[in-house]
């Protein structure tokens, strides 16, 4: 009983709880709109650019 | 919103409104020796600024949760007992009374001894109450897959005033309205064949660009203007808004904590409010394409559909991470992945953590976990393994990028400098995000290590007792009380 009755005082949950921040991911690189002199994001994270004469948007 | 569960004026009427607990009783604190605290520490107080806000609405637990705010805006979520022995300091009370009443109030007989150690064991080092000197730096919660590097743009103040301004969009009626409008914009634009002729043509020149990025932008920003609104609506103080790096990516934040105390719904109106504003842009965007015929809008508004869809993933802390939390009445589901895998992987007894959930909470939040592991778990070796590669690539571009500024530079054209820094920029910014992690990983190690280590030397409780002492006193006050 003296035990189950510390183990049931240790079990008492105190949680801190992150800061709550609503994101809104700046996702500019799922533009990847290629073009020889001004592709912006070119070698961006994740990004796969090639340069192509064509213009295109490749979305991920 | 939740609602304290007592007045803290009213002694008696500190009563929890939950029915009768299930645990086993402690025993009865009246047949109990008197504690033996010394002199001047018997009366515990409640730390500055700390508020009790209630219960925790739409938990997904076996037994209620209560939430208290510190002074320094950190919440925390506390089990039934633990609120009870928290509700019931203040006033002076001694031990003795602290004890009589939070086991009053939560059905069950509560020697003092317990409260003491209740109070000094799990209230005192998260600075909510204490029994001697205050805490002199209370922990704040430190996830490791947070917002790194984040820095205010907006201040509170101009944030609440924006989110009254935007809330009348959450009225029923209002969202019906946009709801349909969304659908009706999309089924003309895939219809009419719109979408895909703007993303064949609409992208070519440095301008159009810095436009592109700059709308998108706005949608971002209006996104969090979306979860203040909405956290504003169900009757929250929304926080700041700014910027910062989630792992490698870049983001707009606002500071919704006080979301924690509105009910399920509520919570949830905050999770979607930013997605509700992503839909209430693109129908702006869409007006403007009618009224002008901009050939480039369409593509955007293609892309505002696609972010929408991103938010809604859990895997990180964007909006639907904290969705499923809320759909599942759990806030905050990266800390159950180390008891869930201990229990479901390596057959380990389950923690209180585990089994004090509901059965389908228990099981959501295992296929979660299933599911988030091996992800991040891919995600992070591949970023390992083609890291080199990675910053081979991004450093050769920034030269590029940096030349190619400075060609426009001597050129006059402002628009290729623009493009050439916005994109120095995008290519740093992982960088300065893994940095970032690698540099918490590495403290957060450290800590644990210097926190263990303390851990095995003797710990100093109170007037010179040891843990070990104080707990004997403990089983000899329960052990007397039989």
């Amino acid at each position: 009983m003296t035990d189950h009755s510390l183990a049931l005082l240790d079990g008492e949950s105190a949680e801190l709880l992150p800061t709550r921040q609503a994101l809104g991911g700046i996702t500019i690189n799922n533009i990847v709109a290629v073009n020889l002199a001004i592709a912006v994001n070119a070698g961006g994270w994740h990004s796969n650019a090639i340069a192509l004469a064509n213009q295109w948007i490749g979305v991920r | 919103m939740t609602q304290p569960i007592s007045p803290q004026s009213a002694p008696e009427a500190h009563a929890l409104s939950s029915p009768a607990p299930t645990i086993a009783p402690v025993p009865d604190a009246r047949s109990a020796e008197p504690a033996s605290a010394p002199a001047g520490m018997d009366v515990p107080h409640r730390a500055e600024g700390v508020s009790l806000l209630g219960e925790y609405e739409g938990g997904g637990y076996d037994e209620p949760r209560y939430l208290v705010s510190r002074g320094d805006g950190q919440m925390v979520l506390l089990s039934r007992m633990l609120y009870a022995v928290a509700e019931a300091v203040g006033d002076d009370r001694t031990l003795e009374e602290v004890a009589e009443l939070a086991g009053r109030a939560y059905g069950a007989n509560l020697p003092p001894q317990a409260a003491h150690y209740l109070i000094e064991q799990k209230l005192q080092p998260l600075g909510l109450v204490t029994l001697g000197p205050p805490v002199a730096a209370a922990p704040r919660a430190d996830p490791l897959l947070a917002l790194a590097l984040h820095r205010v743009l907006l201040p509170a103040k101009v944030v609440r005033r924006l989110a009254a301004i935007f809330a009348p969009l959450f009225a029923p009626v209002v969202v019906i309205v946009v709801a349909l409008a969304l659908v009706a914009l999309d089924v003309w634009l895939l219809g009419t064949g719109h979408a895909n002729l703007s993303i064949h043509q609409s992208i070519g020149s440095p301008a159009l660009m810095l436009a592109v990025l700059g709308v998108l932008l706005a949608n971002t920003l209006f996104h969090e203007c979306g979860h203040a609104a909405g956290c504003h609506y169900g009757g929250g103080r929304p926080g700041a808004i700014g910027v910062g790096v989630l792992i490698v990516i870049p983001a707009f934040y606002t500071n919704v904590t006080d979301a924690y105390r509105l009910n399920r719904r509520g919570r949830l109106r905050t999770d979607l409010g930013g997605i509700y504003f992503n839909a209430v842009f693109a129908i702006i965007l869409g007006a403007i394409y009618l009224a002008t015929g901009f050939a480039a809008i369409p593509a955007v508004i293609v892309l505002i559909h696609l972010q929408m869809l991103q938010q809604l993933m859990p895997l990180v802390r964007m909006d639907g991470y904290y969705i499923l939390g809320d759909l599942v009445g759990v806030p905050n589901l990266f800390e159950q992945i180390r008891p869930i895998l201990r229990h479901t992987i390596f057959r380990r007894e389950a923690e209180r953590s585990v089994t004090n959930f509901r059965r389908g909470t228990r099981v959501t939040i295992t296929v979660w976990v299933a599911i988030v592991v091996p992800v991040l778990v891919a995600a992070l070796v591949n970023i390992l393994i083609f890291l080199p590669g990675f910053f081979q690539t991004a450093m050769i571009n920034v030269a590029h990028y940096w030349n190619l500024g400075f060609a426009g530079y001597h050129e006059g054209n402002a628009g290729v400098v623009a493009v050439a820094l916005v994109s120095v920029v995008i290519l740093l910014v992982p960088w300065l995000g893994i940095g970032s992690l690698l540099t918490r990983t590495v403290m957060k190690a450290v800590r644990l290590i210097i926190r263990r280590r303390n851990a095995s030397a003797p710990r100093h409780r109170r007037a010179g007792q040891t843990g070990h002492q104080q707990r004997e006193l403990v089983e000899s006050d329960v052990r007397g009380a039989e």
